[in-house]
């Protein structure tokens, strides 16, 4: 995309709330534009790197808890809690990552599979510091010296920033030598590590960027919702996200806000089919993986393709080679 | 008490042992991690109890679930498999994370959430030795997984089939070259791990006497990866050995530590393990090619 | 000829298969040295322990006199020995490009704070970078397909920019294995003539061939594995004339 473009959709995006004027849409948006980044996080390490992590949602939740102690139990500021908890989940992501470094591509999806389950478990049973069942309620709303961002209008502008630093910050990664590297590892981490790339200090790095990113997310969010639950951060929520990133393509920064929003806007419209969500998140990844393993936007994905039949030249390939095991 | 936990440990054990070989097959033969496999199997014994319920003799209705079991994975297999078997690790476990949700809320569509009684008319009845109760039907399952164990290693040393089996997990195109009939060959690996899955979570359901819908991911898949991961992936004895160790270890950490964080503490013990030991404790011997 | 690399009682076991046994190699600076053997030879054994992939079971392996026995991969390929591979390994869903700046991964350092904070086409490292790429590219004859996927190249394609990509990193020593493979006689011609022009434009090469008149033909010296075990070496003349290599693999060429 030109310049000119970026500048025009952003100024759109700016107006959004004048708009709609409507505070469950923003609400909604808002949702949309915080989840997104945690598909971005998803992208960064399942798309990027191939490392096929599912328990996202853990450090979301390792993010929004810590954030709800650091304000409600410690009265920090939020600014503060904010940065400190995407530095916690940053670090447990590199411990995560650290332990994985040597293991085979399935037993980091068990490893992670199996950190969601534990946080679920002590979210869940460490009364005296998390609440227990009850959560952690009246978590303050984002105050950034002195500035309150108490209204879904006020919390449009912060999420939005947010998204667009998050966005920004992310393609830089995946568009510079690291990005490379995480892409190259993906491909063929054999003849990655021919290429000079540290193999494991790299996965251990792309773990840690993602989780910084997941966790800031968790952490914005509690603010936001101001009640930390121990029931959102479990593994169905975590193939949920997984499924925003594959949708709109692993690979494609961009992908991964179409796939968000639909998948976030869809339960919103029709209630019967937040019941089935998870159905039809099923059937999609069943779909997708047979037919569109590059999801919407991704490389040679159904956008590509679509174009390639409106000018004719549709080629047989579909499929997806990624790193062998 | 101390035998007593160990008792539980090795009846629960085979239960997994059940549930994991099937598992383990499909893992070592294609290295897919197989989600599915879980879910696949609960809605074989939801089907199981939809046939008891209908006043079917439960030996034919049990029939009924092994039957469905099997073609249930033979589909799975065929339609959300079989075109990705070679596109890499990624998609095609996406695949099955799609076909286990697709399964999963099947279940939940038909039967919802509730846990049933499953009324099978094996209760079985109980021993007393010296302080320590056993089951009759602890006895039966540690059996029927033993010779279970002892049926498929025959089946895989002495069938033609058998014999595809262990050419395929060795190299899929040398055994075309051999002439190994490759497609239905793991159609049918799927299809007798779907209908073992059935019969380990029949006899899971027998013991605790109740079914609900969360057998089949929590306490099927992830336990027979668990599993397979201690035993030794691919591997039959690492199956058996892996899932009854599985079975001891959940036994022994809720006896003696904590029952509030077993789950939690199950789950750090085989992380540990993963990082010492990544290969398990029978690892098949396949070197990684350049 | 200045030594560059030397191998002493090189020794890698697999349980109880031996595949490579007490090897002593030596590789001069400047260099084609070609590495033949029937299959199962241990050719590729060689390369891999070599380049760290597999430790040694035994002996010892010095670069430019230093000891790198045992190092991991990324730190000999970091001190300039790089190599293809025998079945292509290429970053198949990234441009052509890309491949070549993975190449270049241990040169171009640029700081994370530039990464984050300034646009990548305004990343000095980068633009550098992407011009010496090109550049290379142009003398592969891969310019024209710089932005496709490589993963969608033709074979022959394929296997240059292998090439190019090792050959990117200015590698001191570059180990091909089995650069012709798959190729037809005219093909393979051509490939040795490129073998030839790297080598003059910089790195020592060694390579592992099948093909006896492209080896015979561009190699200063030829070593012949047979069994794991060295059995001879020298100039492509001496090793056509010894009796144990007739014995063990020309003599059954020319059958």
């Amino acid at each position: 995309m030109k310049n000119k473009y970026k500048i025009l959709l952003f100024m759109f995006a700016l107006l959004i709330p004048p708009i709609i004027r409507n505070e469950y849409y923003v609400r909604i948006v808002n949702i949309f534009y915080m989840y997104s980044v945690v598909a971005l996080s998803i992208n960064l390490i399942v798309g990027f790197c191939g490392q096929l992590d599912m328990g996202r949602a853990a450090f979301m939740g390792l993010g929004a808890y810590c954030s709800a102690i650091l304000t409600v139990k410690m009265g920090l500021p939020f600014i503060a809690a904010f940065l400190i908890s995407g530095a916690f989940s940053g670090l447990i992501g590199a411990v995560l990552g650290f332990l994985c470094r040597k293991s085979a591509f399935d037993y980091l999806t068990l490893v992670t599979i199996g950190f969601n389950a534990i946080c679920q478990i002590v979210f869940l049973n460490w009364i005296p510091v998390t609440g227990g069942v009850m959560g952690i309620s009246r978590v303050p709303q984002p105050n950034i010296f002195g500035f309150h961002f108490d209204t879904n209008t006020r919390f449009y502008y912060l999420a939005l920033f947010f998204l667009a630093a998050s966005f920004i910050a992310m393609h830089r990664i995946c568009n510079s030598r690291m990005g490379r590297a995480f892409e190259a590892i993906r491909d063929d981490s054999i003849a990655a590590e021919y290429s000079g790339i540290n193999v494991q200090l790299y996965k251990i790095l792309n773990f840690a960027i993602g989780s910084v990113f997941t966790g800031l997310t968790g952490a914005l969010f509690v603010h936001y919702t101001q009640y930390a639950s121990p029931f959102n951060y479990t593994l169905d929520e975590s193939i949920y996200q997984l499924q925003m990133a594959i949708l709109g393509g692993l690979g494609s920064l961009a992908g991964s806000l179409v796939g968000t929003f639909i998948l976030v806007v869809l339960p919103e419209i029709s209630r019967s089919f937040y019941e089935y969500r998870l159905l039809f998140v099923g059937i999609l990844m069943v779909v997708m993986m047979l037919y569109f393993p590059n999801g919407l936007l991704g490389k040679e994905g159904v956008g590509e393709r679509l174009i390639a039949v409106r000018l004719g030249m549709l080629g047989g390939k579909n499929s997806r080679k990624d790193s062998g095991g | 008490m101390f035998l007593q936990h160990l008792i539980n440990g090795l009846s629960i054990g085979s239960v997994y042992a059940l549930i994991t070989i099937g598992y383990n097959m499909v893992y070592g033969i294609l290295e897919l991690l197989n989600f599915a496999h879980g879910d696949v199997y609960a809605l074989g014994c939801f089907v199981v109890l939809g046939l008891v319920t209908a006043g079917i003799h439960p030996i034919i209705a049990i029939l009924g679930g092994v039957v469905s079991g099997y073609i249930l994975n033979i589909l799975v297999e065929r339609f959300a498999y079989r075109s990705v078997r070679f596109s890499g690790r990624v998609t095609p476990t996406i695949s099955a994370v799609g076909v286990a949700y697709i399964m999963r809320n099947a279940i939940l569509k038909i039967w919802g959430p509730e846990t049933y009684p499953m009324k099978l008319g094996f209760r079985g009845t109980q021993l007393h030795l010296g302080g320590i109760v056993v089951g009759t039907l602890q006895i039966y399952i540690f059996i029927a997984a033993i010779s279970f164990m002892v049926i498929i290693s025959l089946f895989l040393k002495k069938t033609k089939i058998g014999q595809g089996i262990i050419a395929i997990s060795q190299s899929i195109p040398t055994a075309a070259l051999l002439g190994v009939p490759v497609n239905r060959t793991i159609s049918i690996v799927y299809g007798i791990g779907g209908a073992l899955g059935v019969i380990g979570g029949i006899l899971f359901c027998a013991y605790y006497d109740t079914i609900f819908v969360g057998i089949g991911f929590a306490l099927g898949t992830l336990k027979a990866w668990m599993a397979a991961i201690i035993g030794g992936v691919g591997s039959l004895k690492g199956a058996v050995i892996g899932a009854i160790m599985l079975g001891l270890i959940e036994s022994m950490v809720a006896g003696y530590v904590s029952t509030l964080y077993k789950d939690a503490l199950v789950w750090l013990i085989l992380i540990t393990f993963i990082l010492i030991r990544p290969q398990g404790f029978f690892p098949s011997q396949i070197a990684e090619k350049i | 000829m200045a030594e560059l690399l030397r191998a002493e009682k090189l020794s890698r076991h697999f349980g109880g298969v031996k595949a490579l046994t007490n090897v002593n190699l030596t590789v001069n600076e400047g260099e084609i040295l070609g590495v033949i053997g029937p299959n199962g030879a241990g050719k590729s054994t060689l390369f891999n322990v070599l380049t760290g992939f597999y430790k040694p079971s035994d002996g010892k392996i010095h670069y430019k006199n230093r000891d790198i026995t045992g190092r991991p991969v990324f730190e000999t390929a970091k001190s300039g020995i790089t190599r293809t591979f025998q079945n292509i390994r290429l970053f198949d869903q990234v441009s052509v490009l890309q491949n070549m700046l993975v190449g270049m991964h241990t040169q171009l350092r640029p700081k994370f704070t530039e990464i984050l904070f300034k646009k990548p086409d305004a990343i000095p490292e980068e633009i550098r970078g992407r011009k010496d790429a090109e550049e290379v590219l142009d003398s592969f004859g891969l310019l024209d397909v710089a932005h496709i996927t490589a993963g969608n190249l033709p074979y022959g394609k394929k296997r240059r920019l292998e090439i190019a990509r090792a050959f990117i990193s200015k590698p001191s020593l570059l180990l091909l294995d089995e650069p012709s493979a798959g190729m037809n006689p005219s093909e393979t011609v051509e490939m040795m003539k490129f073998i030839k022009d790297i080598r003059d434009k910089g790195p020592t090469v060694v390579v592992i061939e099948h093909n006896m008149k492209l080896i015979m033909g561009i190699s200063d010296r030829v070593a012949v594995l047979n069994f794991g075990e060295k059995i001879a070496d020298g100039t492509p003349a001496e090793v056509q004339a010894n009796h144990e290599v007739i014995e063990a693999y020309l003599g059954k060429e020319e059958e």
